[in-house]
């Protein structure tokens, strides 16, 4: 007789990692007598990193689990490298967030994993539930985290008007997907609802795939905080802990993102079929209307914002409307799949990067630093080295060559002008030029003003900085300005992951 | 005689959804809001439900199910974030909680 030994299924693997360590954090914490936060923030980083080894090693490309309903295609696969790349950096810039505002940390990072496992699953889920269930983790876990500081108001308020968006949203999209269900003839498989647009049987069919689909658009563009529906983001984002924030303007749109195109993808035209291309034009055009009006209103709002944290989620706004223009080319069959992804995965890894980098330096300086912009008045003589670091993720943020964000938003705008998005781009490119402005603002007044006498006495900065947090901005920055200058190294890197 | 068909059902959706929206953006009390997100998504269960028995499979269901679960943890957090709300202002009504514009 033989005994067949059970395999691992390494696809389950990546996350079954991430949960695990989460639960093993919040576990372990019950056997200490005192808080140790490094530890656990060490637990996180290796549960991350183990995770991302996992999907490098052991998960080829295209691999499927869970009854299809979870699939590393492509973009999927690599965005969860991003993700859990992003996590790791994000776990880094809570170190001295987490000391000083005494947060709790074994919960913070069990909670922040959580958060990371959503965002991992979301972006590889090739299924309704899936997908809900994912975006449900996030949100959750992010209303928790938003308001975790003890007595604070600020984070209390945040989290309520995050929690009201975010389940308001989520009712958008789960009514959206009832419909997609019913479309579909009743399966939740993406690929099933792909074959009922592709081939409707009845008008009734395609009045609820259209139907699910404007609904759920409409739940994710809360989620990826388009005009109209940005206006939670400066409030959440100012009072939620700048980590948090950071949490929410990169990972969150990077998964929210590639769970949009893979929701979006029945409707990518394979070719001029009517009933299709009708329903694809149709979205087209919505998209288009969010992509414009975020960019535009987006930079324009920023330019007149006094706190750092406000200004950083209306340029985030800004970002999802250039985003969005990938999803555009992504739907247009003119330009090829694997060219679109690999602009959309290059815009995502500068975009992760340089806002990791601006709100590790904010969350650096201490509460006087996530505030006023004034307070950044001659930090470059108080503080040379965070200077630098904001210095380049404010650069990259604008689009200045040699950083990592002018690779992306050139590859990405080079594929929309292909596809003849023309307009939208001429568009996209006079945004960055008004966003310069801001963003440029912010490092004048670190190198060409005097601190005022108040600023230095609000510093918090005085006591020496955290190793991992040092270690968090000095790789962001790093990176930002490899991949800006060296664009190759990226693409390579995309290659061999 | 009129045998109730999916339609019905989906009518009967569409109105609980409108219900919820009207609360959310209408009531200012934070428990008001939180009942009105629960009506949204009921809504959604009874539309997963109905094309359920329609279609005759039980993905819809399941669905269904897996909403209900989510909306209780929902409601356990926003309760806790209500709590949490009431303790540093004073009140639940979301309007006079709002310090962060300025």
């Amino acid at each position: 007789m033989t005994v067949s030994w059970p395999t691992i299924e390494w696809t389950w693997a990546p996350l079954v990692l991430l949960a695990l360590t989460a639960v093993g954090i919040v576990m372990a914490d019950l056997f200490m007598r005192a808080p140790r936060p490094a530890l656990w923030m060490q637990l996180g980083l290796l549960g991350l990193l183990a995770a991302g080894t996992a999907v490098v090693l052991k998960i080829p490309d295209g691999v499927s689990a869970f009854n299809q309903a979870v699939r590393y295609d492509g973009l999927g696969r690599l965005g969860v490298l991003v993700i859990l790349a992003g996590g790791c950096l994000i776990v880094l810039i809570s170190h001295r967030p987490v000391r000083r505002d005494e947060l709790p940390a074994a919960e913070y990072f069990a909670l922040l994993l959580l958060v990371v496992l959503g965002l991992a699953t979301l972006s590889i889920s090739f299924e309704l539930m899936a997908i809900f269930l994912s975006v449900e983790m996030v949100s959750v876990g992010v209303y928790i985290l938003a308001g975790l500081r003890r007595g604070d108001t600020r984070g209390s308020e945040a989290a309520m008007k995050y929690f009201v968006l975010a389940a308001f949203s989520a009712g958008f999209l789960v009514l959206g997907f009832a419909f997609l269900y019913g479309g579909a003839e009743g399966s939740t498989l993406l690929g099933r609802i792909a074959l009922a647009v592709h081939r409707p049987s009845t008008p009734f069919t395609v009045g609820c795939v259209l139907a699910g689909f404007a609904l759920a658009l409409t739940g994710f563009a809360f989620k990826l905080t388009l005009v109209p529906f940005h206006l939670y983001a400066a409030d959440v984002f100012d009072g939620a802990p700048t980590p948090v924030a950071a949490v929410l303007a990169a990972l969150s749109k990077a998964a929210g993102l590639i769970a949009l195109i893979h929701l979006l993808s029945p409707l990518r035209i394979v070719s001029n079929e009517t009933m299709q291309s009708a329903l694809t034009q149709d979205f087209t055009g919505l998209l288009w209307i969010f992509a414009a009006l975020s960019i535009v209103v987006g930079n324009a709002v920023a330019l007149v914002q006094r706190r750092i944290k406000r200004m950083l989620a209306y340029s985030t706004i800004a970002h999802s409307g250039y985003l969005l223009i990938g999803v555009l080319v992504f739907l247009d069959n003119t330009v090829r799949m694997a060219e679109v992804e690999t602009a959309i995965l290059v815009y995502l890894i500068a975009y992760v990067l340089m806002n990791v980098g601006a709100f590790g330096v904010a969350a650096a300086l201490g509460p006087a630093g996530e505030g006023e912009i004034e307070h950044y008045a001659g930090l470059a003589r108080r503080s040379p080295a965070l200077a630098l670091a904001m210095t380049v993720a404010l650069l990259s943020l604008t689009g200045i060559p040699a950083t990592a964000g002018f690779v992306g938003k050139l590859t990405l705008f080079a594929r929309a002008v292909e596809a003849g998005h023309i307009a939208l781009v001429v568009l996209a490119v006079l945004g960055s030029a008004v966003s310069a402005y801001y963003y440029l603002r912010i490092v004048v007044y670190m190198y060409m003003r005097e601190s005022s006498t108040e600023t230095v006495g609000a510093d918090t900065d005085a006591a020496p900085l955290e190793l991992g947090h040092k270690i968090g901005l000095i790789l962001s920055t790093a990176a930002t300005v490899l991949f800006g200058v060296f664009p190759q190294t990226l693409l390579f890197l995309l290659k061999i992951l | 005689m009129y045998p109730i068909t999916l339609t019905h059902y989906l009518a009967a959706g569409a109105f609980l959804f409108a219900m919820g929206v009207v609360a959310c953006i209408a009531r200012r009390n934070a428990v008001g809001i939180l009942i009105g997100i629960e009506l949204i998504l009921n809504a959604a269960n009874v539309n997963l439900v109905a094309f359920a028995r329609y279609w005759n499979n039980l993905d819809g269901e399941v669905f269904a199910i897996i909403v209900i679960i989510l909306a209780a943890c929902e409601a356990a957090v926003a309760l806790a974030i209500i709590i949490n709300l009431f303790r540093g202002f004073g009140t639940v009504e979301v309007d006079y909680a709002s310090k962060l514009k300025e």
